[in-house]
């Protein structure tokens, strides 16, 4: 039986535990970070604004409901056999993941991604 | 001690985690024009990056197994936190990066699932990327006594995050170690907070029984 006190602690140590991975990064992925990091800078140097057509909005949002649909079909088909107990659970964590809304994010990523590919595509 | 050290800790990270005063994205215009952003707000920006890219990475690697991907991710939240709203003041980046990052992770689950998924259903096995977990010890496994010691502890927590369903592993992390409270963990995971309470719960359950006996 475990009280409060011990959670405490576990989290403790945890956190602690991650903390150190966090300081003991190896030098190499320490330095591709830091390449994401100025890779993510240099294009906040003038960014315009780029205007989607109608069509473009619409191309979207049926890619989008297609994407989510066939998803959702995918993963309701029968998988290899579940455990007993914990893979209720776990399936049902990730219905509410795969369902989730995703409201105008979605739109406001494809929009961001088409900012970039246009950047790539000037660029070359 | 250690409990004393750990929540001064916390207090300072969550300072420099103020929920922003017009919250994640209620009341944001949808398509508003990006003003050019300054060089004092560039200097501002990788100033924040750099205090958060080592935590966040972790938390991608947690959920991917794999650093590769876990770095895909935490570029691509990067990305996409300079772009979309670098513009704005710096209480709201906190938030807005937790956002940002756990939609990607979210993601990259879910296309991981589709994936795998789709491979099983034209008669091949499940794959992905390569799990750099896999050559840790599995935390249900007994180890010789004192193996336990330094960087198995750690890889030990390691592997035990990575097993926990996706949604645990993320509130457990942005509750026990970033620091944010049950509302701002919600808003940062687009949940309710009684969902926040529920997997935060059964993530420190599940970890007690992985980790418990070693780690306290």
């Amino acid at each position: 039986m475990s009280g409060r006190g011990d959670d405490d602690e576990l989290v403790t140590r945890v956190r602690q535990a991650l903390e150190r991975a966090s300081r003991e990064l190896d030098p190499a992925t320490a330095g591709r970070l830091r390449a994401a990091r100025r890779t993510a800078l240099a294009a906040a140097r003038g960014r315009g604004s780029p205007a989607w057509s109608s069509r473009a909005w619409l191309a979207a949002g049926v890619a989008a409901g297609v994407t989510a649909a066939v998803a959702l079909a995918v993963l309701l088909q029968r998988g290899p056999a579940p455990d007993p107990g914990t893979a209720h659970l776990a399936a049902v964590e990730d219905l509410e993941l795969i369902t989730q809304g995703e409201g105008l994010d979605l739109y406001e990523d494809l929009e961001f991604y088409q900012w970039l590919a246009e950047q790539d595509a000037h660029a070359g | 001690m250690i409990a004393a050290t750990a929540a001064v800790d916390l207090r300072d990270r969550r300072r420099s985690l103020q929920r922003p005063a017009r919250g994640f994205s209620a009341g944001a215009p949808r398509h508003r024009v990006h003003e050019e952003t300054t060089l004092d707000n560039i200097a501002a920006l990788d100033r924040f990056l750099a205090g958060m890219e080592h935590r966040a990475l972790q938390m991608a690697r947690v959920a991917t197994g794999n650093v590769d991907e876990a770095l895909d991710i935490v570029q691509d939240a990067m990305l996409l936190l300079v772009k979309r709203y670098g513009d704005r003041g710096e209480q709201e980046w906190g938030p807005l990066f937790h956002r940002i990052l756990q939609n990607r992770i979210r993601d990259w689950y879910r296309r991981q699932k589709v994936r795998n998924r789709l491979r099983t259903w034209l008669g091949g096995g499940e794959d992905g990327p390569a799990d750099d977990m896999a050559g840790v010890p599995d935390p249900d496994g007994r180890d010789p006594a004192g193996e336990l010691a330094g960087g198995q502890t750690l890889a030990r927590v390691q592997r035990a995050l990575h097993g926990l369903p996706l949604r645990q592993q993320q509130v457990f992390l942005l509750r026990a170690w970033e620091g944010l409270d049950v509302a701002e963990t919600a808003r940062a995971l687009g949940i309710g907070q009684g969902s926040v309470k529920t997997h935060y719960s059964r993530a420190v359950h599940r970890l007690r029984e992985l980790l418990g006996d070693e780690l306290t």
